[in-house]
């Protein structure tokens, strides 16, 4: 149990790695509730930050958790994203956790497109500044190279780099510290998404950087 | 006794490394479509109105804070073309942009038959969340190195602008008033509070043989 966590509201969104259930809809949400928050977790596989600023439908699969509930995965045309506007003013957090790096990655381009990363970014970061919650932003873990997204170390890296100038007033928090690359095993084939005990060492890490974080210094209570 | 072992079974395999989840659909790590960014600026001393092919309006006026569009997105590498038209003269510009591009399309007095237009193309990769990115376009032909002076004691922030170019920086998002140089007398420009995050255009232009300078905050 965390003092400085417990008793809070925390808001997770993101994107695959929050959508299917064992994936850090289980793992971190699992954890952050064992340090006391109250948890309410949302995943929208395939959606880059700005596309959390409305409803819509999301590209491959979508999953909710409430709390101590189970993971809903929704998928084909149930398979949408609710605004964070929306959640917000459901929900009230104190605190909310952005997951999303990798949907904005451009992996099988020769260059990252920054300009559209940035505007992607700066959307869902106005949004969160004026809902006056706090906010952590994770960014990309190393994942494996190759595999069907073509997912490399160096644009994990770049990626990352660029994340952590651009998410203000998010507090950025890096996965690549949390591993060596291609420490955690990914699914076969895949690179970018891990098995069951890469997101058990990944929700792990992350709750661990969320407890230390100063951001929790600064919520009221 | 055989539910027992199934449910214990399943248990052990979720725990262990080797438990296989499913996975998702394959999706794009990226944008669907590669954009450029395209705004116009009108540089003279008249109100014009420039119209897209497809009928759409945009009316500048020779007031600074009606001088520049916001950046529209386009499809990049597609042409466009746009009349301008402005007290009776007229031209056609077309624009085709490069992946992630930023075109800043300068309106100019011209000569009493037709007014020019001048395509300054910058791609910028200083996006911060934390710091303030200011920006000197110089469309003045006769200044062959501008220069942005600001703060308290006058600091370089930019130098050696050439005509129809762009030069950016990042800077702390503090109070700014600058100057745009070109010789003496300088052309005096406040950008007030400069906003982090916030991207900022200074223009330095030449109008009736004055230099003056005024800015835009830039917007998509």
């Amino acid at each position: 149990m965390s003092l400085l966590l417990a008793g809070l509201t925390v808001l997770m969104i993101g994107d695959s790695h929050m959508a299917t259930k064992g994936y850090l809809i289980s793992t971190l949400h699992d954890d952050l509730m064992q340090q006391g928050a109250k948890v309410y977790s949302y995943g929208s596989c395939g959606t880059p930050s700005g596309a959390w600023m409305k409803a819509g439908k999301t590209a491959c699969g979508a999953a909710f958790r409430l709390n101590d509930g189970p993971v809903r995965e929704r998928q084909g045309e149930a398979a949408v994203t609710r605004s964070l506007p929306d959640l917000v003013n459901e929900v009230h957090p104190n605190l909310i956790v952005v997951i999303n790096g990798d949907t904005m990655a451009g992996y099988k381009n020769p260059t990252m497109p920054k300009s559209w990363i940035w505007g992607e970014v700066s959307t869902l970061t106005k949004g969160i500044a004026a809902t006056g919650a706090s906010c952590v932003w994770v960014g990309p873990a190393w994942g494996s190279e190759g595999g069907k997204y073509g997912k490399t170390f160096a644009r994990t890296k770049e990626l990352s780099d660029y994340l952590a100038d651009i998410v203000s007033p998010c507090v950025y928090i890096s996965s690549l510290n949390m591993e060596k690359p291609g420490e955690w095993a990914t699914i076969p084939g895949d690179g970018q998404h891990y098995t069951y005990s890469g997101y058990q060492s990944w929700g792990d890490a992350i709750a661990k950087q969320i407890v230390s974080s100063d951001v929790l210094q600064k919520i009221k209570h | 006794m055989k539910i027992v072992y199934l449910a214990g079974l399943f248990t052990v395999l979720l725990g262990s490394s080797a438990a296989v989840l499913a996975e998702p659909q394959l999706y794009e790590t990226g944008p669907s479509e590669v954009s450029s960014y395209v705004r116009f600026v009108n540089a003279t001393d008249a109100a014009l109105e420039i119209t897209a092919a497809k009928g759409a309006k945009i009316a500048l006026s020779a007031a600074a804070d009606g001088r520049a569009s916001r950046f529209f997105t386009v499809k990049s590498g597609v042409k466009l073309t746009a009349n301008v038209l402005s007290n009776g003269r007229k031209t056609t510009v077309e624009v085709s942009g490069k992946p992630w591009e930023y075109i800043t399309v300068a309106i100019l007095p011209g000569d009493a038959a037709k007014l020019k237009t001048q395509l300054v193309r910058e791609t910028p990769d200083d996006f911060n969340a934390m710091r303030a990115s200011v920006s000197l376009f110089n469309l003045d032909a006769s200044c062959a190195a501008a220069t942005l002076q600001g703060g308290a004691k006058s600091a370089t922030i930019l130098e050696g602008v050439k005509p129809y170019t762009v030069q950016r920086r990042l800077i702390n998002p503090v109070k700014l008033s600058a100057s745009a140089r070109c010789g003496e007398p300088p052309a005096e420009v406040d950008l007030g509070q400069l906003e982090a995050g916030g991207r900022y255009s200074v223009f330095l232009m030449n109008l009736k043989k004055t230099r003056q300078a005024w800015f835009v905050r830039d917007a998509n």
